[in-house]
């Protein structure tokens, strides 16, 4: 049983045009910050492009053919891939119509095509009021499991983005949070200064991730919003002891700050926090990931996820093989579906 | 000590012209057959890593060991590009450039008359 936590739909811009309401698709292109370090490589399977034509992900039918029946995946959790760097959009009207465009395309154009599919309602974090209503527009969809955003403007737990929030708390939808994709430099911007190459980039995706959640924690998020969770994908999960330890260090002696806090911050990333596994990190012994991970509750808090049609796609047939037997269920499956309420037969 | 008795598979040399690639099944093994500016290679059509079909990989060249700041080009026509993670496979050695402990099977590969002929 797969349940795969990150799969890009790519609409192309003929497939978005009726959706949009007074905008054309080609502005929301333009205005995404120029192609990053991904362009300049492959970016897709070379095998997911569809024989009707048309980009690596554009098509849901071949899609369903191709990952779901080719892998035998029971759910797949739908992340539309412009949504990457849709925080970097400036005109914040262009970017929530654009926004909006995608979860009617979603719902009119891929959710009909296959019942295992189900999507994400896309918010543009520039305007989180604006977000919060999107939210509330879709949240009654039943196959529309979670709220999906990259590029935030700010680190996470700034109260800014708090409307997102109070909307996904009000509706219990998780929030996922994305590493950018069309401006890989955007994911760093927290930090010094953005990298040069790709290699250098994708190798530091997890400094991004490590200020996210260090914001979420200690603003608060997760006592303001005792029913949300937050889903971090492809930033890695190796890095995620150090934060735990690290913070939980500063609470002993800096709680005054955070006074709000009244569990350790560890406690509140196990109960409120979740990481997509792709790509998942692979040490000349690969148990010795699980071994480290095994010291945070590392089985509670992994989703499998393929990133499909992407080139760096975790097979999850190996995947599963390389986790710990008694950790696969819940990572393969079982994690997110208590996440996303989905049903799951019983397996004999 | 017995040696493994290996297959032939033949096909006319037609059917692989400069810069194509060919899958053909030996014992039940997928290999992929390329011709790359002439020299011919075989490869089992599965990378190492995740499996990716390798047939559907690219051909080119590598940067090789350089100084800082600068690139040296080489092994041109003979690097196989896995098609999802871009690990790059020496034709000759089946090895992978960036982890030599990750190796592809190779195969013989020969043109035989007007065949080209693939022993697995």
């Amino acid at each position: 049983m797969i349940i795969d936590a990150d799969v890009h739909v790519a609409p192309g811009a003929a497939d978005l045009e009726p959706f949009m309401e007074t905008r054309k698709v080609a502005e929301y292109f333009a205005q995404q910050r120029p192609g990053g370090h991904l362009i300049a490589r492959a970016g897709y399977r070379a095998d997911a492009y569809p024989p009707s034509g048309g980009g690596a992900g554009s098509d849901p039918a071949y899609m369903a053919e191709h990952l779901l029946n080719g892998y035998g995946i029971y759910r797949a959790v739908l992340a539309p891939h412009a949504v990457l760097g849709i925080g970097d959009v400036l005109d914040l009207d262009l970017a929530a119509e654009f926004a909006s465009a995608l979860n009617q395309w979603q719902v009119n154009e891929c959710l009909p095509v296959d019942d295992r599919y189900v999507g994400s309602i896309v918010v543009a974090p520039g305007d989180p009021q604006r977000a919060a209503d999107e939210i509330r527009r879709w949240a009654s969809h039943d196959r529309m499991v979670q709220v999906y955003t990259t590029s935030a403007p700010c680190l996470l737990g700034d109260r800014f983005m708090h409307p997102i929030y109070k909307a996904c708390d009000e509706r219990g939808l998780p929030f996922l949070f994305h590493v950018t994709g069309t401006s890989l430099a955007a994911v760093n911007k927290s930090v010094i200064a953005a990298p040069s190459t790709y290699f250098e980039s994708h190798a530091s995706m997890c400094v991004t991730a490590m200020n996210h959640l260090i914001s979420l924690v200690s603003e608060g998020v997760f006592v303001k919003y005792p029913s949300i969770h937050v889903i971090f994908a492809e930033f890695g999960t190796a890095w995620l002891p150090w934060v735990m330890w690290r913070m939980d260090m500063e609470y002993r002696a800096n709680r005054e700050d955070v006074p709000w806090l009244t569990r350790t911050p560890s406690e509140y990333i196990k109960d409120f926090v979740r990481f997509t596994t792709q790509p998942l990190e692979e040490p000349a012994r690969p148990q010795d990931l699980f071994t480290l991970l095994s010291l945070i509750g590392g089985d509670r808090l992994l989703l499998y996820s393929s990133d499909y049609p992407h080139h760096d796609f975790d097979n999850p047939s190996i995947i599963s093989r390389r986790l710990p037997e008694d950790w696969r269920d819940r990572v393969m499956f079982q994690n997110a579906a208590d996440l996303f309420h989905i049903d799951v037969p019983a397996l004999v | 000590m017995a040696t493994k008795e290996r297959t032939r598979i033949a096909f006319p040399s037609s059917a692989l012209p400069n810069g194509s690639r060919k899958l053909i099944t030996a014992n039940r093994r997928e290999i992929a057959v390329f011709n790359s500016h002439g020299s011919l290679y075989a490869v089992y059509n599965r990378c190492p890593h995740h499996r990716a079909p390798l047939i559907a990989g690219s051909i080119g060249g590598a940067n090789l060991p350089s100084p800082v700041g600068t690139l040296r080009r080489g092994l041109e026509g003979c690097v196989l590009f896995c098609p999802w993670h871009h690990y790059e496979f020496n034709l000759e050695s089946g090895r992978c450039i960036g982890d030599p402990r990750l190796r592809v099977a190779t195969y013989e590969v020969r043109r035989e008359g007007g065949e080209i002929a693939v022993y697995a």
